[in-house]
């Protein structure tokens, strides 16, 4: 402290503030000085030796990450420090800048192989798919997932698919893929059909493995938002027989009930058939006595005949 | 409720918070320099709820949070001589205004109104937490907050380029609503708990809440609690006592508070007392601290638990402070 309270930037200063950060890496006074010095000191030096100091902001950082995953401070310094390397990288260094990228990719897969619903390794993932196609024409949207490439969107579609099927319950992983798939869908100029339906078979597998899974219901949920009007009806018809097959099976699955009465209500706004209306308050009525924590909702939901 | 026999043990809690403040000596108390300004925030808090605001030193609070304060660019810090950030920036003002100490600090307004509104990147939306440029929905909150509370909303008035700040923001804001209704800490991030209650207390502020789709996130709150009765930040995620605070405001502020199961909710928080030296901690049989203490504490106030002073679910502060300044917005307490 004594170092920046006179305003040290020396290289021997560095390594004091790196002893200090160890113990802890909370101290946030302390990284805004450590970049302070970083940032002084590269004006000294050149861009090979910059990016070897910036290379080593990663590593470390990565290592401190490994004991506090969740620690805000190390995750902003790390981002920084990618960011400000990034801007090192010329033209013809692009090859460097993709390796670097790639790295770190990898890093996030690994932290996230630790702990996969850890919002801070997913925020840091989309920011550097950001940085990674960011394009210096200022007309363009720069922001996550619409900066993304096609090939980027197709690989991080496939990379959504191997957490969810490593873990379905992986909602964090779900939430990647509606935001993947929304703009991959949009560059497209709209979704086929059969594009869908592989996500319903998919959504389908991990639901008749887990039904109390909620992560599956909601991505059914923005699922069926996805759904073009001319074919909506021939859809939802279909998953609600599908979810009906389901519930026979499981008929104390609150998450059945649930999609059955807010597809019934659905398909109402679509069909005006007062018949699945009358369903839909059945299914609440049946949810009060399965889910009695939540009663409230449901009679607030409940409509008149 | 399931376990009656459980009580809020309100004079543990009191005497649990003062010791806090008279460990200076230990290492874990250096060791949290940097949120230390927010800690007061919560202590302070939580005890004018348990309506024992004396217990606390008020002029000794008032000097460290006045030497918090940079005179030079009007922010506060977690800890003097530390550097100043949004985060101790809410906390100090929301310190001396429930203190009603704001004049007697010494601290001049319009520098901290500056020091807020030269975070927010020109022609942005939101706000980052220092002149580093971290940004988060947590930072945005806590700007629109630090302004109501310091009178000078109609900053956000100001046009730039042809919108408002506040159409900005707005903007911002819808740009961070996911499907399920809710928001997470930035653009494309996953909905959780405590960034939706960052954006609604916001939306709230400005009067904006007209771009939520209250059944829709209400439906994904209440969907928050799990078996025991406690809440969740996120889907298939574990119950902690912190949500009390996050999940319940929100739905406080859409009016749907009672879409949750109110009984084993305050069973859970109770359960996570700690008996013997006071303090909640985030589930039954963990350390107690003060930021899940004052978070079990408010969810206990917005849920009508006897003998607790209400809390304002827009601010986190007293009902009665927030009244005293006008800035009292609508919303349903149980």
């Amino acid at each position: 402290m004594d170092l920046r309270n006179h305003a040290v930037k020396t290289a021997e200063s560095l390594d004091a503030v790196t002893e200090l950060l160890k113990i802890n890496p909370e101290y946030y006074t302390m990284w805004n000085y450590r970049r302070i010095i970083l940032l002084n000191l590269f004006t000294e030096i050149g861009v090979d030796a910059t990016q070897e100091k910036l290379s080593f902001e990663l590593m470390f950082t990565l290592g401190l990450l490994k004991e506090f995953p969740k620690v805000y401070w190390i995750w902003n310094h790390r981002t920084w420090a990618l960011e400000t390397l990034s801007a090192t990288f010329t033209d013809e260094q692009a090859d460097g800048r993709l390796w670097e990228w790639n790295n770190e990719l990898k890093m996030v897969d690994s932290l996230l192989k630790l702990d996969s619903r850890n919002f801070h390794a997913w925020g840091y993932r989309r920011q550097l798919l950001t940085l990674m196609n960011f394009k210096e024409d200022r007309n363009t949207v720069s922001t996550f997932p619409h900066v993304l490439s096609r090939d980027q969107l197709l690989k991080e579609k496939q990379s959504t698919l191997h957490f969810i099927e490593n873990n379905f319950s992986n909602f964090s992983a779900w939430h990647q893929r509606t935001k993947i798939l929304s703009q991959l869908w949009a560059l497209d100029g709209g979704v086929s059909i059969d594009d869908l339906n592989e996500e319903f078979d998919l959504v389908k597998q991990a639901m008749y493995t887990d039904p109390s899974d909620q992560s599956v219901w909601l991505y059914h949920k923005w699922l069926i938002q996805q759904v073009a009007d001319e074919n909506i009806v021939d859809v939802l018809q279909r998953e609600l027989e599908s979810i009906n097959e389901l519930y026979e099976l499981e008929p104390e699955s609150k998450w059945c009930l649930e999609s059955l009465a807010h597809y019934n209500k659905l398909l109402h706004q679509h069909t005006q058939a007062n018949e699945l209306l009358r369903r839909y308050n059945e299914y609440l009525t049946e949810l009060i006595t399965i889910d009695p924590d939540r009663k409230n909702r449901y009679l607030d939901s409940l409509v008149k005949l | 409720m399931s376990e009656s026999t459980a009580k809020l043990n309100a004079d543990k809690h009191v005497e649990y918070i003062v010791n806090l403040g008279r460990a200076e000596n230990t290492l874990s108390y250096h060791l949290t320099e940097h949120l230390r300004l927010n800690g007061i925030y919560w202590a302070i808090t939580s005890l004018s709820l348990l309506g024992r605001i004396d217990a606390l030193d008020r002029s000794a609070v008032i000097e460290y949070v006045g030497n918090c304060w940079n005179s030079s660019n009007g922010g506060f810090s977690s800890h003097p001589n530390h550097d100043t950030h949004i985060l101790s920036t809410l906390s100090g003002i929301q310190i001396l205004i429930t203190l009603d100490a704001v004049e007697e600090a010494k601290i001049d307004t319009s520098k901290v109104v500056d020091y807020i509104l030269q975070l927010r990147p020109s022609n942005q939306g939101f706000f980052t937490g220092d002149e580093w440029g971290e940004s988060d929905t947590r930072f945005t909150y806590c700007a629109i907050s630090t302004l109501s509370l310091l009178g000078a909303l109609d900053r956000l008035d100001q046009v730039e380029s042809g919108t408002s700040i506040k159409q900005k923001i707005v903007s911002w804001f819808t740009q961070c609503i996911n499907f399920d209704g809710g928001f997470g800490n930035n653009i494309g991030a996953e909905t959780h708990s405590g960034q939706v209650f960052t954006a609604v207390a916001a939306l709230a502020i400005i009067d904006r809440l007209d771009i939520i789709h209250t059944d829709n996130l209400s439906w994904w709150l209440s969907e928050r609690q799990v078996q025991n009765g406690g809440l969740n930040g996120r889907p298939q995620k574990q119950e902690d006592v912190c949500y009390s605070w996050w999940v319940l405001s929100a739905l406080s502020i859409l009016h749907r508070l009672h879409w949750i199961n109110k009984d084993k909710l305050i069973s859970f928080i109770l359960s996570a007392q700690d008996p013997d030296c006071g303090g909640i901690a985030d589930r039954p049989g963990d350390v107690s601290d003060v930021f899940h203490t004052l978070f079990g504490v408010a969810g206990l106030s917005m849920l009508g638990y006897p003998e607790i002073e209400r809390v304002d679910p827009v601010y986190c502060m007293p009902v009665k402070t927030i009244e005293r300044l006008g800035l009292k917005k609508s919303y349903t307490l149980l």
